[in-house]
Formats: structure tokens, C-alpha cells, sequence
């Protein structure tokens, strides 16, 4: 397997963990540019880049995305 | 390309003169640029070798398009040398008195063709020693100044007095921890008195709405459990998140493809850079990221990234 491509799957797996508290869920197949983005409601996209997954993810599940907010750094 | 910053006339013209005059960027394409629609630095700098003038607007806002199109003319001459002609390597851009260096840095990174020519390789802003402290007090531009710089030149140094001088440098120190301090006078280097007791000036907050807690580096360690894919979603989760808060980001990493020089500039991320195995410079650490920014907990930086590497506790 490709450098390339174990990186994008490598990618979707983070992203998968990260944005699963967002209840959204990336894939990358690794055949068609892109990371795909859906909700549990059944909402579907394509995002180019990371920096378009987290404007994506905000509008998706109306929550603010924030790397250090207290659910990512370990306090509740 | 070396971006020299720094408050009106707090010298900036000076010490590039004097470099210049030393032999200091001697292969370099200076550019100027000057707010003003009268040029007047562009006589003092004759002695570059190339010099290019920009006046009439401040390359971080109104002067910019101005600004890509000489880079790129730049660019475009380089790349018709001949690979075994010297060609030019260095740029000097000397902003004006008004600019913030950030839009600059970012107008050079959004444009197709520069980003892939010019490299920012160090943003030196100069500090007025006798001015700086009544400049920080008022105008939140010679802060946004200050945050930005790799490197202080402190000009004027015969002319403060040395209880004056200190009070700056603690002062500097604590905005910007980060950044390397030299001094100068007319242009030639000179030594900087001890601070190290120092207080710094408690400025007061300058009510434009932003926040403006002093900022402060955080020093994160990339270690073995943390690879590259997670820590690039992360950084750029946090600039998305964080930008305005995140001043700078700066550090190598290794990666697969070999050492990766990381460096951001508020929201904007430079095109990273594969440095050769053996660098020049031994004094930068491999797999340390230096973050420096406000509104956070230092710690908070490396338990969120951990997180995003799925090696949290």
C-alpha cells in the first residue's frame, strides 16, 4: 500500500475517533478525492481538505468545534 | 525571504542600511515599501543590488495586490535563469511603518503561484528603544508587531537611558518569550543590558474587542506515539478553532518523507518545508513544536493532541 494512501487512512481513522463525539462520522475509501462526512440522520458530504471538515462539522452538528474545549482535554 | 517589521520609525531603514552596507544581503532583492506616495527609503538603500519600490499604499492592506505582483515578477525572472547561472535567493521585503506582517505572510501563502516559491523565513521586527513602551501603551498595532516577530532588533540603544531600556526588554520579553533579542545603534550591533530583574510594563488592555492576555510559548513534545497524520489534524483543527489566539506555530517533525519544518502564522499554514538530514543549525530540536498564542493552558495543548493521536490516558 501506498505512503500516500496509508496516510488518508490513517487520516479518516483520527478524524473517525475525534468527530465521533459530534455524532459525525468521516470515511475516506481512498478511491474518490476527498473525506466523506455523514451524520446519523443521514445527511451526506464530501470535503476537500481538513480545513473544510471542521466548518463542515460545525454546520452539521450545530456545535462549535474547539480542540481544547474540556471534552478533548480530559476534564468534564 | 526575510521580512523586516517594526513601528514608523523605529529604524527599520537604518539597520537594513547598515546590513547592506556590510555586505549583509548582498544577493538580495530588496523591496521597499512605504505608505507614503513619496518614496524616500529607496535613496538611502542604493547600495543593494537590486531594490524595488512600493509606495502608495501599505503592502498589508492597500498595497498588496502591488506587493504579489512585483514577488511574482520576482519569481518569474528567477525561474527563467538558467539552473547553472546564480540565481537569486533571498528576498528582503521592508514592510512600512503601518503594516502588520500577518496579512503579508498570508498573502504571500494564499496566492497559487508565491506559495510555492517564497519561502517567509524569518519576520525580524525592529523596536524603537526609546518609543516602544508609549507606542505599546496606544496602539495596538505595534503589539500585533511584536507578537509576530522571530527576532527583535533594538534600535537607538545610545539614545535610551538604561533603567528605561530594561523596563522594554522585560517588557518584549513577556509579550513575545519567544523571540531572539539583538540591540543595535545606527545600525551596527550592540550589546543589551541585563533585565533579568526586571518588571514589565503592565499595559493595560486596549479595548478593541480582542483579547489581549499577554502571550506565551508552549513547548510540546512530538514523541514516538504521536505520528504525523495525528498531529496535522490536530494543528489544523486548532488553527481552525484557535487561529486568532494561536500567534505562531513553529517546530520540526519528522515524518515519513523525511524532516518537516512546521510554521504558521495565525490561521495560515506555511507549505511545509523537507529540511536536509544534517541542518546547518544544531540548535533546533527535532520533534518539538513550539505554540505560541493566549486564551489557553499550556498543558491543555498536549492532552487534546494526545487525544487526537488516540494515546490519551
Amino acid at each position: 500500500m501506498g505512503e500516500r494512501l496509508r496516510a488518508r487512512f490513517r487520516r479518516a481513522q483520527i478524524l473517525q475517533r475525534v468527530l465521533a463525539s459530534y455524532g459525525v462520522k468521516a470515511h475516506d475509501g481512498g478511491l474518490v478525492p476527498g473525506i466523506q462526512l455523514s451524520t446519523l440522520t443521514g445527511e451526506q458530504t464530501i470535503v476537500r481538505d481538513l480545513a473544510e471538515v471542521w466548518s463542515t462539522v460545525e454546520r452539521m452538528s450545530g456545535r462549535v468545534v474547539d480542540p481544547l474545549a474540556p471534552g478533548f482535554v480530559g476534564k468534564t | 525571504m526575510s521580512v523586516i517589521g517594526g513601528y514608523l520609525g523605529s529604524g527599520k531603514t537604518t539597520w537594513l542600511r547598515h546590513q547592506l552596507h556590510e555586505g549583509i544581503f548582498k544577493d538580495a532583492c530588496v523591496i521597499v515599501n512605504e505608505a507614503a506616495e513619496t518614496p524616500v527609503d529607496d535613496a538611502l538603500l542604493q547600495t543593494s543590488s537590486r531594490l524595488a519600490v512600493l509606495a502608495g499604499g501599505c503592502a498589508c492592506c492597500t498595497g498588496k495586490a502591488e506587493l504579489i505582483a512585483c514577488l511574482r515578477s520576482i519569481c518569474d525572472e528567477r525561474s527563467k535563469t538558467a539552473s547553472n547561472q546564480p540565481r537569486l535567493e533571498r528576498i528582503v521585503l521592508e514592510t512600512s511603518g503601518l503594516a502588520d506582517p500577518a496579512p503579508i505572510l498570508e498573502a504571500i501563502r494564499n496566492d497559487p503561484v508565491l506559495v510555492h516559491h517564497v519561502v517567509v523565513s524569518e519576520v525580524l521586527v525592529t523596536v524603537d528603544a526609546l518609543h516602544a513602551l508609549a507606542q505599546f501603551r496606544s496602539e495596538p498595532l505595534g503589539r500585533r508587531q511584536v507578537e509576530i516577530a522571530d527576532c527583535f532588533m533594538i534600535t537607538k540603544l545610545d539614545e535610551a537611558n538604561d533603567a528605561d531600556l530594561q523596563k522594554l526588554l522585560a517588557t518584549l520579553q513577556f509579550m513575545n518569550p519567544g523571540a531572539a533579542m539583538f540591540g543595535s545603534i545606527k545600525g551596527s550591533e550592540a550589546p543589551l543590558p541585563d533585565f533579568t530583574d526586571v518588571e514589565p510594563e503592565n499595559l493595560a488592555p486596549i479595548t478593541d474587542g480582542t483579547d489581549q492576555s499577554p502571550i506565551f510559548p508552549a513547548r510540546i513534545v512530538i514523541d514516538e506515539t504521536i505520528d504525523w497524520a495525528a498531529f496535522s489534524v490536530w494543528l489544523s483543527a486548532l488553527l481552525y478553532a484557535r487561529g486568532d489566539n494561536v500567534v505562531r506555530v513553529k517546530g520540526v517533525v519528522r515524518t515519513p518523507a523525511g524532516r518537516l519544518l512546521v510554521q504558521t502564522v495565525r490561521k495560515i499554514v506555511q507549505s511545509p518545508e523537507i529540511l536536509p538530514e544534517q541542518d546547518d543549525r544544531q540548535d533546533r530540536e527535532d520533534n518539538v513544536i513550539v505554540v505560541i498564542g493566549r486564551g489557553y493552558e499550556a498543558e491543555a495543548l498536549t492532552t487534546s493532541l494526545r487525544y487526537f493521536a488516540g494515546t490519551s490516558a
